[in-house]
């Protein structure tokens, strides 16, 4: 295959991110060190790095408060910036839940889409720290298999905490814990629970919902749109499109929240690309698009304390029969295992 | 270059590789990985590794055996991306090397410069001849970029199957882009 290659005049940044990481390379001592430290380093910073946007954050709200308590008559209410409040902040503990599906096409429709309710409790700072509760569904909906292949259909309960994370088989009544795993970013949340994309829209993006909803907001991609009634509320539709690939890929948000209390109440991303606009049979409608769609039945916050902070918690109803406990790289080592027929 | 000299000894002179083979070798992996951001976590480990093993390497008269072993690394990160579906990045954390988040226009000139237009096009006529099942894997991990566990859940299988099947895909679709990058990398 011939490709036409562009120059080096053509592509500044590239170049300079060449010779930047040369650098680093350069600068990079070889050192015996061990991964666990790295990461807990990199851990770290990453914390202190979260407690100051909280802090600032925190400073904000207060400072938008303070202004609006002085003079609320004049200032008008920006959906966006109530959109983003009402998605809590730091020290909340919030209880969602949603249920998905992946607009039409395929079987995303039917008995998949009204039971694919998902149970969600997650502290917005700190450590990772959330739970995670989804149903039973039929087998042509999907299911999740343990870490040797035994496939479950039923409701599967997920929790993590740090690096520690935990899964509960009721149907099966089988407990995992899995410790010393590398958590690289709140993003890192298991999208397998809800089914599909959802909240993401394409691969860019946290697939931590409340993350992934944050990060629209605070960027300004998000503007208001029109007003409606949607699941039978009065609802502000929140919009906005990104571009990513020199344009060529394309993601549509629109975000219904709440006209009184700003909470969210729909999420749906529209996706295409260069790749599905010229092979558009690969989707689901075969245009080129592929649709996540969510709905938010409950969204509630809470103070995170002692008593509010045991919701993270898996709490097996009945005394596990079997119980696996492994670190993170025994867990790899065993999934990869070859397996008995 | 501090620390990273090449020693008497015959190890790989790090700067030296990385000014010839810094660029092909992120090429290589942005045409297998079709993904930007992934290509270059793999290429910034890729020379973390080296960096780290060079004192194992064994040096011959050869000139293109360091390449060849740049380039062994290299594979074998992009082997277990494809088992696992998860990036590995020990050495750069040993290293406490970290490389700068790319910005979008640098992941654009990178797509341009490794023809992933081109590659996506190109994969979207291998697809055809992959069986359903696996097409489908291949499809909603690669061209949807969807989590192992997501692409599981889409198709009603398990995770490990779900990972078997991409990777079969991947191995058959490797020889359209074998021939691509012949010219691009060392024998």
């Amino acid at each position: 295959m011939t490709e036409r290659r562009p120059l080096a005049s053509e592509r500044p940044e590239l170049d300079a991110y060449l010779s930047d990481f040369g650098q680093r390379l350069a600068n990079a001592e070889p050192q015996v060190s061990d991964a666990p430290v790295a990461r807990v380093a990199r851990g770290a910073r990453r914390e202190r790095r979260r407690r100051l946007v909280f802090a600032t954050a925190g400073l904000a709200v207060a400072a938008v408060v303070a202004v609006l308590a002085i003079v609320p008559a004049i200032t008008p209410v920006d959906p966006v910036s109530e959109a983003r409040a009402a998605l809590g902040d730091s020290g909340d503990l919030v209880h969602y839940v949603i249920r998905s599906n992946d607009g039409p096409g395929r079987a995303n429709g039917g008995p998949c889409a009204q039971r694919r309710a998902t149970k969600v409790w997650q502290a917005t700072s700190g450590r990772p720290r959330w739970r995670v509760i989804r149903p039973g569904m039929p087998k042509q909906c999907g299911t999740m298999g343990t870490w040797d292949g035994t496939l479950t259909p039923g409701p599967i309960e997920m929790a993590r905490d740090g690096d520690t994370q935990t899964t509960w088989y009721p149907q099966i009544r089988r407990l995992e814990v899995i410790t010393e795993t590398d958590y690289p970013s709140r993003g890192d949340f298991p999208s397998l629970l809800f089914g599909g994309p959802q909240l993401r829209g394409s691969a860019a993006g946290s697939a931590d919902p409340i993350d992934r909803l944050r990060a629209l907001l605070d960027e300004g991609t998000l503007r208001e749109g029109r007003r409606g009634r949607l699941n039978g509320r009065d609802v502000v539709h929140l919009v906005g499109t990104t571009r990513e690939g020199g344009g060529r890929n394309e993601n549509q948000f629109d975000l219904a929240v709440d006209a009184q209390s700003f909470e969210p109440v729909r999420f749906t991303t529209r996706y295409i690309s260069d790749f599905t606009r010229l092979n558009p049979d690969v989707t689901p409608t075969r245009d080129g698009w592929s649709t996540a769609i969510t709905d938010f039945l409950r969204y509630e916050r809470q103070p995170l304390t002692s008593a509010t902070a045991r919701a993270l918690t898996i709490r097996p109803a009945t005394r596990p029969t079997t119980e696996f406990r492994m670190t993170k790289a025994e867990f790899e080592r065993r999934a990869r295992a070859p397996r008995r027929p | 270059m501090r620390g990273n000299q090449s020693h008497a000894s015959g190890t790989p002179d790090i700067a030296k590789l990385y000014a010839e083979h810094g660029e092909p070798v992120l090429l290589f992996l942005a045409r297998r990985t079709a993904d930007p951001q992934i290509a270059l976590d793999l290429w910034a480990e890729t020379f973390a590794q080296a960096l780290e093993g060079r004192s194992r390497f064994r040096a011959t008269a050869e000139s293109a055996a360091e390449a060849r072993w740049l380039f062994g690394i290299a594979r074998n990160l992009l082997a277990g991306y494809y088992r696992r579906g998860e990036i590995e990045q020990r050495a750069l954390g040993r290293l406490k090397l970290e490389r700068a988040p790319a910005t979008p226009e640098v992941l654009t000139q990178l797509e341009e410069a490794a023809a992933l237009g081109d590659l996506r096009r190109e994969l979207g006529a291998a697809l055809s001849e992959l069986s359903p099942g696996v097409r489908e894997a291949v499809s909603l991990r690669v061209v949807h970029e969807l989590d192992y566990s997501a692409v599981a859940e889409r198709l009603g299988i398990s995770e490990g199957t779900a990972r078997v099947r991409v990777s079969r895909g991947l191995s058959n679709l490797a020889r359209i882009l074998d021939r691509a990058d012949l010219e691009e990398q060392p024998a």
